[in-house]
């Protein structure tokens, strides 16, 4: 069971290492495209990672609802906690 | 007394637009040569393709050979016909095209990157280019104008599964591609931006970018400006070619694509403002 905060670090951390965005340009409602330039090739990656992490699959008709920070972290959430 | 604020000021454009031009004192008359010639030529453009798309195209899309050899035909054709348009345009004095560096667009399967100024820029490197293709607005093959033109090259399409992978197959069957990384016109009251998808492609195809500048003088043909306010000039297009740059820095072992892409474009952007 992960906490949504804990999942927020983690994605940061990712963020971070995958895009080179600067931890202290990420805020929970940061829009991934608008102003952290994170683009749908660049989603594609972050889902790999995630899944790495996680061990859960985000499955791509979820990234179209996707436009937030806060929202990765809600998809995340529901995954890891859930059953299977 | 017109009204400036709603057309782009060439003057206030970014490096790659010449500057001190003055956009209103070039204007031609209504009812010149040059206006009547530029209508033609657009006339000529939109009648020619909708004819072609419509017979030429499809005919050749049904004909019964490999898919290898009707894209292959197709896109000769698609090509020899847009050098026969430019010679048109040349032919009315409405532009003048010059190639430097052609040499180095002569290789099977280049990735062929450009900066996009006008409206007739993927006329001019197909022109230039006997076997390529390109990433399309799906509305292509539902617009009679190029509907059959479409089919028949087997452009890839913006909405399929995977373009970038459909491109990088593409390259790797040593066709070109062409893409133009600003995805649209040059705004020149907008900052200089690549998005990645060159980038990308380049790193999936591990494909080294062939980059093309193009450049107008005067800046013409641009975003905002209405067709019928023709220049008093001839418009001297340079397609300047360039040798390839290697991709080998950014695919070495460990390298995190999405860094590299954000690098590659980077460093591309740099190259292109220092044109």
């Amino acid at each position: 069971m992960q906490s949504k905060e804990q999942i927020y670090q983690q994605l940061v951390d990712v963020m971070e290492e995958l895009f080179e965005i600067p931890a202290a340009e990420i805020t929970p409602e940061s829009s991934l495209n608008d102003d952290l330039d994170i683009d749908s090739i660049d989603a594609v990656d972050m889902a790999v990672k995630l899944n790495e992490i996680t061990g859960k699959k985000i499955r791509p008709d979820e990234f179209k609802n996707i436009s937030t920070v806060n929202d990765v972290v809600d998809v995340v959430h529901q995954l890891v906690n859930s059953d299977s | 007394m017109s009204d400036s604020s709603t057309r782009t000021n060439p003057s206030q454009a970014h490096k790659l637009s010449k500057d001190g031009y003055n956009y209103e004192a070039d204007l031609a008359p209504r009812l010149s040569w040059k206006v009547i010639s530029t209508g033609l030529s657009f006339a000529i453009f939109g009648l020619g393709g909708l004819l072609l798309s419509l017979t030429v195209f499809p005919l050749i899309y049904i004909t019964p050979i490999s898919r290898a050899k009707r894209q292959r035909i197709s896109r000769k054709l698609l090509s020899h016909l847009f050098k026969v348009y430019v010679r048109i345009m040349e032919s009315f004095g409405l532009i003048k095209l010059e190639v430097v560096g052609a040499e180095h667009l002569k290789a099977q399967g280049q990735l062929v990157v450009a900066n996009h100024p006008s409206l007739l820029d993927v006329v001019y490197l197909i022109s230039l280019i006997e076997n390529t293709t390109s990433i399309v607005k799906s509305g292509m093959w539902i617009n009679p104008f190029t509907a059959g033109t479409v089919l028949a090259t087997h452009y890839i399409r913006n909405d399929a599964d995977d373009p970038l992978a459909d491109s990088a197959q593409a390259l790797a069957d040593d066709d070109s591609l062409i893409i133009f990384p600003e995805g649209t016109r040059t705004d020149p009251s907008k900052p200089f931006k690549f998005q990645r998808g060159a980038a990308n492609i380049a790193l999936l195809a591990k494909k080294d970018i062939t980059p093309v500048t193009i450049h107008s003088n005067p800046p013409r043909l641009l975003k905002n400006q209405p067709w019928y306010e023709a220049s008093k000039q001839t418009l001297h297009i340079t397609l300047q070619c360039h040798p390839a740059i290697s991709i080998a820095p950014y695919i070495e072992p460990g390298a995190i694509r999405s860094k590299m892409a954000r690098r590659l474009t980077r460093d591309l952007e740099a190259f292109y403002l220092q044109q």
